[in-house]
């Protein structure tokens, strides 16, 4: 059931209706029965590997709260942190790694082949997973209390607006609220529907528009060549960023409705100066939970400079793996583990001669954002670098490579530009004060700005089939 | 939360009205424009054809209609619609004569694999949208699913969901004349003479004999009505096994067609696997229009 279908309208209605009239008491279990539906509407039995690792850190996390022999506390959070890692490793990198034992073998020329096992990975494992982990963690560093009812904790692991792709919340900002649910309040309301609503445009409009262009390009990368290539690019540097942003928001806004704040999980990444600056902006859920469970165990910066250096390598490599288990996210997360290194080693040894003034490192770092999402989107690595050749060879006609495609993908080509400034102008605008005061304090202002958005979904949104959400995949 | 549902109710009603007024003028222009098949036949009307032919994209794309004027001095038009599945195609006819256009005789394209179909592709489809209104066609696209009646009721869906197809582009291109129609005078459309290759896999392709043909006896039964000579035919395909199963079926099917009173040809092994005439596994080229035309100019004397 996806956030841009009419069957979560429904669903997302109905949850609400009951929320209303239920009384207080059983609200939680409510959200939990629908949450659960919610997340088997995608495959029943998936259910099943929810609950199996929820099970075992309900118990471990009360255990390890119950208990003070330490060796036992570290043996008992290991034990999550295997379950959960575990169940990770099977559905999302087993495969890839039977593969790479066979590459390994066959080029080294030893008859041995691993047969590949039938999985289909579970979405949101990624998530769940983590947002679980980072539970029986603040347990053990006893900065939140076990929970005693399992269902509650069901419910935190399972609440339907961030179970599939975040954001991952942590237990100490999600749990009291879910323990606390407050009564349906028109202004929370308010709030959740207007980031619903830009998240849609985001989604339907911006990122399923530019869509097109961008399959056309990275699905064919030997056919384009200089301009398609690099308008294709940045096409998907906006195209993940509206779709994951706007999946962010409607999870936001969908929980911001039941009075649920969810932690934020994009603040404008494309508007940063630096790669340090965009991965505090981008995702930045996930960024803190590998900051914190990840890179600061590792001995994050307190550490002689080498060291700190590979804590920070690795932190972006194991978060290139986190995406996808493929060589193009390791090889994703190594370019940003690389550059932020080198970001980092020259604000402490200020070896670089010169600093680029605002407007150029802004372009900057988004041009080399947007190269690494070369092998983030590219289909293998060797399409990867059939694009970076392409993207650099001029010497075929732009018109003539556009004119190779349908009149409709022309047609989505061409307001893909349109499409970007408007979001930039939309997000960029947003910060000035006279709009805001301006949309705060009249109500037509802001009804011109709900209908316009709506006007847009219905003429530039891609409605025709509701395509997933690309972070859905990990 | 009352005044919450006041405003939301209000924000309904003006979506409401916008849409209804963009309904409105979507249609209007469409129902203007010249643009797609279904566009241009609409506005064919009271006029008199020796013959027509009709079909999907293989019909579409295969008989070459002034070669055929040139050679028989008859008058034809070519009202198939690509991507169209016998049940559009019978939508089609139906329309175009209540148009009071007559025709003598009627060279309908049917194919092993689409002529018992009794579904609408999703891609054709929306081309009909902006004749919804009218009641033939909605009658006899609300037996394909419930959604038919979104479509007709709910203001803009229809235009929203479709919009690459029906979005404003079109509406200026419809209202500028921005494209040239990619048919030509007569309804013709030819591929390019490609250096297509000899397909990768050949497939096997008979009628069904027991099949139901809902469609194509509601268009064998609208010919009779109209005094229409109805003549069945197979354009050349470039990917079939032909055996004698192949054959036999053939014959088999021609059979089945004339004791309903209507002539089958089958020419889909004409080239047999020879991919020079074609354009893709199914589609002629233009070279390959030309040269088949001549081939089987005897049938429309």
């Amino acid at each position: 059931m996806l956030f841009n279908s009419i069957n979560f309208i429904l669903f997302f209605s109905t949850v609400l209706v009951l929320y209303y009239f239920l009384p207080r008491k059983y609200t939680w279990i409510m959200l939990l029965i629908a949450s659960l539906f919610f997340y088997m509407c995608w495959r029943w039995q998936y259910i099943f590997l929810l609950f199996f690792p929820a099970t075992i850190d309900f118990f471990v996390a009360r255990n390890i709260e119950d208990s003070s022999d330490q060796k036992k506390r570290k043996a008992l959070l290991m034990l999550s942190i295997v379950t959960n890692l575990g169940l990770l490793f099977y559905f999302k990198y087993f495969n890839f790694f039977i593969g790479s034992v066979n590459t390994a073998s066959s080029l080294m020329n030893i008859p041995f082949f691993l047969n590949a096992a039938k999985i289909l990975l579970p979405v949101g494992i990624s998530f769940y997973t983590f947002q679980s982990i980072s539970y029986t963690v603040e347990v053990y560093r006893k900065n939140i209390k076990a929970e005693r009812n399992f269902g509650r904790f069901a419910l935190f692991v399972s609440f339907f607006p961030q179970l599939v792709a975040g954001p991952i919340n942590r237990p100490q900002i999600l749990l009291p609220q879910l323990n606390n649910l407050q009564p349906l309040d028109p202004a929370n309301m308010v709030k959740g529907g207007r980031l619903i609503l830009w998240g849609l445009f985001k989604k339907i409009v911006v990122a399923d528009r530019l869509a097109f262009f961008v399959n056309i390009v990275y699905n064919s990368p030997e056919s384009y060549h200089g301009t398609a290539v690099l308008l294709a690019t940045i096409f998907f540097a906006f195209q993940i960023y509206c779709d994951f942003s706007g999946y962010s928001d409607i999870a936001i806004g969908v929980a911001k409705t039941m009075g649920v704040d969810l932690v934020k999980n994009f603040n404008k990444p494309y508007f940063s100066h630096s790669i340090k600056e965009f991965w505090d902006k981008w995702h930045i859920s996930l960024s803190t939970w590998f900051r914190d469970y990840l890179y600061i165990p590792l001995g994050g910066n307190r550490v002689p400079m080498a060291r700190w250096i590979f804590n920070l390598f690795i932190t972006f490599l194991v978060s290139g793996i986190w995406h996808g288990a493929s060589l193009n996210f390791i090889i994703w997360g190594a370019i940003h583990g690389v550059l932020i290194s080198i970001e980092s080693l020259n604000a402490k040894l200020k070896f670089m001669p010169f600093k680029l003034p605002g407007f150029l490192s802004l372009i900057w770092t988004f041009s080399i954002v947007s190269f690494a999402w070369i092998f983030f989107r590219a289909n293998t690595v060797s399409d990867s670098f059939t694009i970076i050749r392409n993207l650099f060879d001029f010497s075929h006609s732009f018109t003539a490579e556009i004119k190779q495609m349908t009149g409709a993908d022309i047609y989505n080509f061409a307001i893909g530009i349109p499409l970007i400034l408007l979001l930039v102008i939309f997000e960029k605008g947003w910060e000035f004060e006279f709009v805001q005061k301006n949309f705060y304090t009249y109500r037509p202002v802001r009804f011109a700005c709900y209908i316009s958005l709506i006007l847009l979904i219905a003429l530039f949104g891609v409605l025709v089939s509701q395509s997933s959400f690309i972070y859905f995949q990990f | 939360m009352k005044r919450l549902f006041q405003h939301l109710f209000i924000l309904f009603l003006v979506s409401l009205f916008l849409f209804w007024l963009l309904d409105l003028g979507f249609t209007y222009v469409f129902q203007k424009g010249n643009y797609t098949k279904i566009q241009w036949l609409d506005k064919v009307k009271d006029q008199k054809f020796d013959y027509a032919i009709h079909g999907s994209s293989r019909a579409f794309t295969t008989i070459d209609i002034p070669q055929i004027g040139d050679s028989t001095g008859k008058k034809g038009i070519n009202i198939s619609v690509d991507g169209s599945s016998i049940p559009d195609q019978y939508l089609m006819l139906k329309l175009f004569l209540l148009k009071n256009n007559t025709v003598k005789k009627l060279y309908l394209q049917v194919d092993p694999f689409s002529s018992d179909m009794e579904e609408v592709f999703e891609f054709a489809v929306p081309k009909f949208f902006p004749y919804i209104k009218d009641d033939v066609v909605f009658d006899h696209f609300k037996q394909f699913g419930k959604e038919w009646y979104a479509y007709r009721y709910i203001p803009f869906y229809r235009y929203a969901k479709y919009n690459t197809l029906w979005g404003i582009h079109e509406v200026i291109n419809d209202k500028f004349s921005v494209l040239p129609q990619d048919f030509d005078q007569f309804g013709d459309f030819f591929y390019p003479n490609v250096n297509y290759k000899a397909p990768e896999k050949l497939r096997h392709m008979t009628f069904d004999l027991k099949g139901k043909y809902k469609f194509l006896n509601l268009i064998i039964d609208l010919c009779k009505q109209y005094n229409i000579k109805l003549i069945l035919f197979t354009a050349p395909v470039a990917d079939i096994i032909i055996d004698n199963d192949y054959k036999n079926n053939a014959v088999a099917f021609g059979n089945l067609m004339k004791s309903k009173g209507v002539a089958y040809y089958n020419y889909g092994d004409l080239y047999g696997n020879d991919p020079k005439m074609f354009f893709n596994e199914i589609h002629l080229s233009k070279s390959g229009a030309t040269d088949f035309t001549k081939q089987i100019m005897e049938i429309f004397r």
